[in-house]
């Protein structure tokens, strides 16, 4: 087996009990790496058109890949991967810690749950020990207490589950583990709360043997010289958190406000790292494995938010609870982000969420008595904390905007659809795309729906950190719409990367490791020679495969391909961008020919053969 | 004073690299279970590196039955003879800074000896492990 790999994964039946223990597909890690690659590649062979994101036919597959476990900076990272209730196609999500390694430690690389549990189950691995266990004493509470409770019944135990929003099918339930860290995107904790797993806890005390020492300490002594060089990793980053991002995204006219309304935040400053640094910060921690150490420990010990102790609040969750909601107050945030841990919802979707309904408000499309009788108007922050309680328990509009912001403007009717942000059904992120054009692009072309972190290229066209080695230098105009295709193309291949590999994106986001310093990872790692152009190639395959399960899988049109009104139509009121709409038809067509695909969208059959995923031609 | 690997944990963010580190440097793996710094993770931002003190009075050493744990003269360094050890865990117990670990499917333990090289320490982001000679 190829180091990095411990070259076996759990394959277990919640329906009948089965637990397989399996060996790892040494080709298949040699095609696409770990992580999402896997995922898609597994979502492939076993799913279909047919498959109810809900039922028991779905998957829900924990992922790590090769640098998870080992000191590659930030190799922490785990995987949640799934046919997404909230979306449809393909979801993926994320999460950083402790879990990911500790799973490999305990001798496996993925896990793969099918079926539904008769009953309310957890997973326990304890190494080559691994057993269902009942969890009806579990089920109904919260992430907090269903961990301290795990921790204490198996000591030194990583824990990964879900909250009440999971049991209770939120379509933006997320996963979490190790308390605080999420995989929110697309509803991972739904999936797994129709499965009945209440948790995964996972304890292992194995080696992970990689091909060359040596050459591995080498790489990385150069790569952590540059993380502690760049201003983004080794200041920006630990010393304000992703927070950091606040400032200088209002300036741009980026920061998405009053559920995108405009890209400018009065109240930004309150809402700021630098605030969040003079205030509720207790102290900078990290992830695994983690020298960049952007996790806030926040504590509020008076006022109204009195009690509230949580990592975070981080950049996304400041903007979906804060200049989303029109909330200029860093503890509402806080409490807010603390209950969205503790319920196990993504807070970027329910971010908003809220927002959307706060619109409707102001707007006259729900009533008072319609918004479970709270004065639903943006700034409302203590109705914005209650309303996320509401959504978590489904109670009142809370089971409506439980759906999601899709399928919640749909039943609303009366017109809500038009402040509905979402793209393919997943709730858009903390970039306005009418101030970075390219944001725009990135988001329309995302293979999970609205999604901020594949091609995060605001790093390159609003903050000016190129990436040399895919041929972004110099700089570039984020409000216009030209020569946009190439760079949202080359940072998405960048950083997803890091999503096979089991590395955080922060490594590459501003340029701060090279293509070339992953590659050379890799290959020590796992004692396969890489260059930079193998990864283009491998990250081109796993990101083909995606978009061609959307299309011939889970009946995603290209048609989908595209933005809210809002941003295509409604001109940005005010900042750097005023006047502005997003200009997605030039982008898209730019796009679709760099990629090798047809005009329509669809990628050419000789794409799939050059890529190798030849299989793909029989389902089209 | 005796060599030691100290750790400040003030400084410590909880990252574990120190982990991954002396595993690597001592056994050509990654296995935070098999490294002789642990850092504990808690509740209120609690991360607190446990790593040998190289005490000048060594309960370890005083309750050890085989005496396995011996001091270093010229550097005060506690070693640990794994042939010795019988891995009764006495050690572990005694040890006021939970600085003595088992070793995995093993009866022995493992303390922080100051190995050559200190790669904990080199990797450390935040200057958490220093070195102080004898």
């Amino acid at each position: 087996m190829l180091g990095g790999y411990t070259g076996k994964y759990l394959d277990i039946n919640l329906e009948t009990g089965t637990i397989d223990k399996k060996n790892l597909d040494e080709n298949m890690t040699k095609q696409f790496i770990g992580g999402g690659g896997f995922i898609a590649r597994i979502l492939w062979e076993e799913l279909s058109s047919d498959t109810d994101p809900l039922g028991p036919e779905n998957l829900l597959i924990l992922m790590t890949g090769p640098m998870t476990g080992t000191l590659a900076p930030t190799g922490n990272s785990w995987y949640v991967g799934f046919r997404s209730p909230t979306t449809g196609i393909y979801g993926e999500g994320r999460g950083g810690g402790y879990w990911g390694p500790e799973l490999k430690y305990a001798g496996y690389d993925y896990v793969i749950l099918r079926g539904k549990s008769p009953k309310p189950v957890y997973l326990w691995i304890n190494n080559e020990e691994v057993t269902l266990k009942d969890a009806e004493h579990l089920w109904g509470k919260d992430f907090f207490d269903t961990t301290h409770q795990l921790e204490a019944d198996h000591p030194g135990a990583k824990v990964l589950g879900i909250g009440p929003a999971g049991e209770n099918l939120v379509k933006c339930a997320s996963i979490m583990s190790d308390l605080y860290r999420s995989a929110g995107r697309g509803g991972a904790g739904a999936v797994m709360g129709s499965k009945n797993l209440k948790a995964v806890a996972v304890y292992g005390s194995q080696d992970i043997k990689i091909a060359d020492p040596e050459g591995f300490k080498e790489i990385l002594a150069e790569a952590n010289k540059l993380i502690y060089e760049h201003p983004a990793t080794a200041t920006l980053l630990p010393d304000y958190g992703t927070a950091s991002l606040v400032n200088g995204m209002n300036a741009f006219g980026a920061l998405p406000t009053r559920n995108f309304q405009s890209g400018v935040f009065e109240g930004a400053e309150n809402i700021s790292g630098e605030k969040m640094a003079e205030t509720i910060l207790t102290k900078t921690r990290s992830c695994f494995a983690c020298n960049i150490r952007c996790t806030r420990y926040t504590m509020i010990s008076e006022g109204e938010y009195a009690g509230v102790e949580s990592e975070g609040p981080e950049y996304e969750t400041v903007d979906a609870f804060g200049a989303r909601c029109g909330v200029d107050n860093m503890e509402a945030i806080a409490m807010a982000n603390m209950n969205a841990n503790r319920l196990g919802m993504d807070t970027i979707s329910a971010g908003t969420l809220i927002s959307f309904a706060m619109e409707l408000h102001e707007k006259g499309i729900l009533t008072k008595e319609e918004c479970n009788d709270l004065d639903l108007n943006f700034g409302n922050h203590k109705a914005m904390n209650t309303l996320l309680q509401d959504i978590a328990y489904r109670k009142g509009l809370g089971d409506t905007l439980a759906e999601g912001v899709r399928e919640a403007a749909n039943r609303i009717g009366k017109g809500a659809e038009k402040y509905a942000m979402h793209v393919k059904g997943l709730e858009l992120t903390a970039t306005e795309p009418r101030a970075a054009q390219d944001s725009g692009l990135g988001h329309a072309i995302a293979n999970r729906g609205g999604d901020h972190l594949r091609p995060w290229s605001p790093a390159f066209t609003l903050f000016g950190f190129g990436n040399e080695e895919m041929g972004l230098t110099g700089t570039a105009d984020p409000i216009i719409p030209g020569d946009k295709a190439r760079v949202v193309d080359a940072m998405e291949k960048t950083a997803v990367f890091t999503d096979l590999n089991g590395m955080c994106k922060f490594t590459v986001l501003c340029n701060t490791l090279a293509p070339s310093h992953l590659a050379k990872l890799y290959s020590t790692i796992t004692g396969l020679p890489f260059a930079t152009d193998d990864l283009v190639k491998s990250v081109d395959r796993t990101l083909t495969l995606q978009r061609a399960l959307n299309l011939y899988k889970f009946g995603m049109k290209p048609e989908q391909d595209t933005l809210p009104e809002r941003l295509l139509k409604e001109p940005a009121p005010n900042g750097p961008a005023k006047g502005k709409v997003v200009e997605l038809a030039p982008m898209l067509k730019e796009y679709y020919e760099h990629k090798g695909w047809d005009e329509a969208g669809y990628p050419k059959a000789e794409r799939y053969d050059e890529l190798g995923l030849g299989f793909v031609k029989d389902q089209m | 004073m005796a060599k030691k690997v100290l750790a400040v944990k003030e400084k410590c963010v909880g990252c574990r690299m120190c982990e991954l580190a002396c595993s690597m440097n001592l056994e050509n793996v990654f296995n935070p279970k098999r490294s002789r710094v642990q850092v504990e993770r808690g509740m209120q931002a609690l991360d607190l590196p446990h790593i040998c003190y190289q005490c000048d009075d060594a309960p370890c050493a005083e309750t050890c039955p085989v005496d396995a744990i011996t001091i270093d003269a010229s550097t005060g360094v506690w070693h640990l003879d794994q042939e010795t050890c019988i891995g009764c865990e006495q050690c572990i117990d005694a040890c006021p800074y939970g600085a003595i670990f088992m070793e995995p499917g093993k009866a022995y333990v493992l303390k922080c000896e100051v190995c050559e090289g200190v790669y904990c320490k080199e990797i450390c982001p935040t200057n958490a492990l220093e070195l102080q000679e004898a």
